[in-house]
């Protein structure tokens, strides 16, 4: 299978400097698919692959906005705080009777008031990223569950929240609705990255920010943006969430979820250092995951060996990443 | 005749003797056997009031221990008892930081809710030791200790086995999708043990899917679930462990295009709304109870035992007494209002 994939990845990359990880991931993703579609029966179909992708497409969305902000030497470990507080605080704000669009709102400008404490924090008090979001993803944590869901942690959707409940279920061209917000996000946030100045700063910003400052890219202000808009994709999340599940748990904060999250950005070739990888990696890693999950889900493994093979799959795309961006001897720096 | 009356001027003498015996020791005793009822209240009253009891749920962000919280702070408000709540939520090292802590304070009573057999059994010995009496609460602890409440839950594996024949009997397919939640905790173990001691006879019933990933997560469920309907169209029905997140195998269903009760949904709790609210809508077939607000009062009940009991010096560690709370099938035919607890949060 090894020489497969290097082949495959060869084949794809062939006249470039080296061999993409996003390729050698979707060729990896092939061979999975290929053999699960052997070995399972009922894998395969129409319906199952929609449910795959159904299954992945939070995550992949989540992934969508870590990415910036990775891409931009960051990390968000507040992401999926910032979820569950846009979409809690939009359930409260329609269990207290306001209109959905006032909830919306509201739900919202949490979201992004998230987003926008964290770049602050990291570009002007200068706080290392991890530490920050590390310390404010609890801090969110804790005044959600304490001030808004007075010490609850799931909040149900009101029965009347109709529009909402319709908008979980809705399908367009038999997809899912997260699926095409997925879609749509990735297309977005793909133009963002690629076609526009914002997206060229991001790619700078994370290269070498020493760099990025001294030819004048506003970099304090860039790193909030990107905080920002991590919150924001993470409010769309939120919301999707909500109205499929018809409720959000805000204990979800503490779950394994951003680790996944991060799983999917650093497995498709978004290096943790910054300045490489695009969408396609976050594609490409979000459906390397949702097949193996799915796979294994119709193999009715357990929830330890799941553990397993998605700790296996880090180890070996941080192992890749190692071996095509080796570590640069001057500054012991990984990928200059 | 005579013989028997000289028989009973011994026995009359034997007994004065033995009881002239005991007497000296039994006086204070029966002294204080005799009251009135005015006197009673008094002393319990006297003996309750101003004890400290210390309780510490797994975490107080789901309802079933909110309810438990409830009803024991209502309860012991009224009767001036001190009730420190110290929530370590689903932290497993806070949550043995807070019990040593509280083992150093010393409180009168303590009431512990494991979060499996093992964290919390070494330390419970250790209070047990300092002369604390302890209260295991739904999930037991290796380590047994003055007293159990809670559900059993293999017992109600067993039933919810039952169920599931019963349940499927009349179906055209006998398959079941079974979504166990976290796999290593006590309640998950337990029920599972007692389903397949059911299924173990020869039922018919064909488990076609197991799942365990995500723990209690809906949406893993949701997503588990959505998967288990695709292989198996016929699916006769799924068995959750946990009413909440057996919202996720609703979801799944309506997902999939499904009417409540084309694929039966047999799950457990200890009442929260959300169970009550997916009976009447025909999702949940039924949903077996442990009735988190009874279970409330059984561990007031117990407390307030415990209390007395210690406050005569009597060493209650010694019996390890156990009260299994009631568990009732919850459906369509027999739900009441009072068989959740209040309203959807």
């Amino acid at each position: 299978m090894a020489a497969d994939v290097v082949s495959v990845g060869h084949a794809k990359a062939r006249g470039k400097r080296t061999i993409s990880q996003e390729g050698v991931v979707l060729a990896v993703t092939a061979v999975l698919f290929l053999g699960f579609s052997i070995m399972l029966p009922g894998f395969a179909t129409y319906a199952n692959v929609v449910a795959l992708l159904n299954s992945v497409s939070q995550l992949g969305i989540l992934a969508l906005g870590a990415a910036i902000v990775v891409i931009g030497r960051g990390i968000d470990l507040s992401q999926v705080a910032a979820m569950a507080a846009g979409a809690v605080v939009t359930t409260v704000m329609l269990r207290a009777g306001y209109p959905m669009p006032a909830a919306l709102v509201c739900g919202f400008g949490v979201s992004l008031a998230i987003g926008i404490v964290n770049g602050l924090i990291i570009a002007f008090i200068e706080i290392p990223a991890l530490f920050a979001t590390l310390a404010t993803n609890i801090l969110f944590y804790g005044m959600l569950r304490g001030f808004v869901q007075s010490g609850q942690a799931i909040a149900y959707l009101p029965k009347d929240a109709d529009t909402l409940v319709w908008f979980g279920t809705l399908r367009i061209f038999d997809l899912p609705i997260s699926v095409l917000i997925f879609l749509v996000l990735a297309a977005v946030v793909h133009f963002i990255l690629s076609r526009t100045v914002l997206g060229r700063f991001i790619y700078a910003h994370g290269d070498n920010p020493q760099a990025a400052r001294l030819s004048g890219i506003p970099v304090r202000p860039l790193t909030v943006v990107e905080y920002s808009l991590s919150a924001v994709v993470a409010f769309v999340a939120g919301i999707l969430l909500l109205s499929t599940m018809q409720a959000v748990d805000s204990d979800v904060i503490q779950s394994a979820l951003i680790f996944n999250v991060i799983l999917i950005v650093v497995l498709g070739g978004v290096s943790l250092v910054g300045g490489r990888g695009s969408v396609l990696s976050v594609i490409a890693g979000t459906l390397l995951i949702g097949t193996l999950l799915n796979g294994l889900t119709i193999m009715n493994v357990n929830n330890l060996v799941a553990d397993i093979a998605r700790g296996a799959v880090l180890m070996a795309a941080i192992l890749l990443d190692n071996r095509l961006h080796p570590r640069n001897e001057e500054t012991s720096r990984q990928g200059e | 005749m005579k013989t028997g009356k000289s028989m009973f001027h011994m026995a009359l003498a034997a007994g004065v003797s033995l009881s002239l015996q005991a007497g000296t020791a039994l006086a204070q005793d029966a002294q204080q056997h005799w009251m009135n009822e005015d006197q009673f209240a008094t002393q319990i009253a006297d003996t309750l009031s101003g004890k400290r009891v210390a309780w510490v749920p797994v975490s107080m962000s789901h309802s079933l221990p909110a309810e438990w919280t409830r009803v024991m702070k209502e309860e012991f408000e009224k009767r001036g008892v001190e009730f420190v709540v110290r929530d370590p939520d689903y932290n497993a090292d806070r949550q043995s930081q807070i019990v040593a802590a509280l083992i150093n304070e010393k409180p009168d009573l303590l009431i512990v809710h494991n979060p499996n057999i093992q964290l919390l059994a070494k330390q419970i010995e250790q209070a047990q030791a300092a002369g604390i009496p302890v209260l295991q609460v739904n999930m037991g602890s290796n380590y047994k200790s003055d007293a159990y409440v809670g559900a059993n839950s293999v017992e109600m594996g067993v039933e919810m086995g039952k169920d599931i024949v019963a349940t499927c009997a009349d179906a055209p397919s006998k398959k079941i999708a079974v979504m166990k939640g976290e796999l290593t905790s006590a309640i998950s173990l337990d029920i599972t043990k007692g389903i397949e001691s059911v299924l173990a006879e020869d039922t018919g019933i064909e488990i076609v899917a197991e799942q365990s990933q995500g723990g209690w997560d809906p949406k893993a469920a949701s997503d588990a679930a959505a998967t288990a309907i695709l292989q198996n169209p016929d699916l006769c029905a799924f068995v959750g462990y946990w009413e909440v997140s057996s919202i996720g195998i609703v979801q799944a269903l309506k997902d999939a295009g499904k009417k409540p009760g084309d694929i039966k949904i047999i799950t457990s709790g200890g009442g929260d709304p959300i169970g009550c609210q997916y009976i009447r809508e025909g999702w949940y077939t039924s949903d077996w109870s442990y009735q988190g607000t009874k279970q409330g009062y059984q561990l007031v009940d117990m407390s307030y035992t415990l209390l007395q009991q210690r406050a005569a010096g009597v060493d209650t560690s010694k019996a390890m007494v156990g009260i299994y709370s009631p568990v009732i099938r919850m459906s369509a035919e027999n739900l009441t209002d009072d068989m959740c607890y209040g309203d959807v949060q």
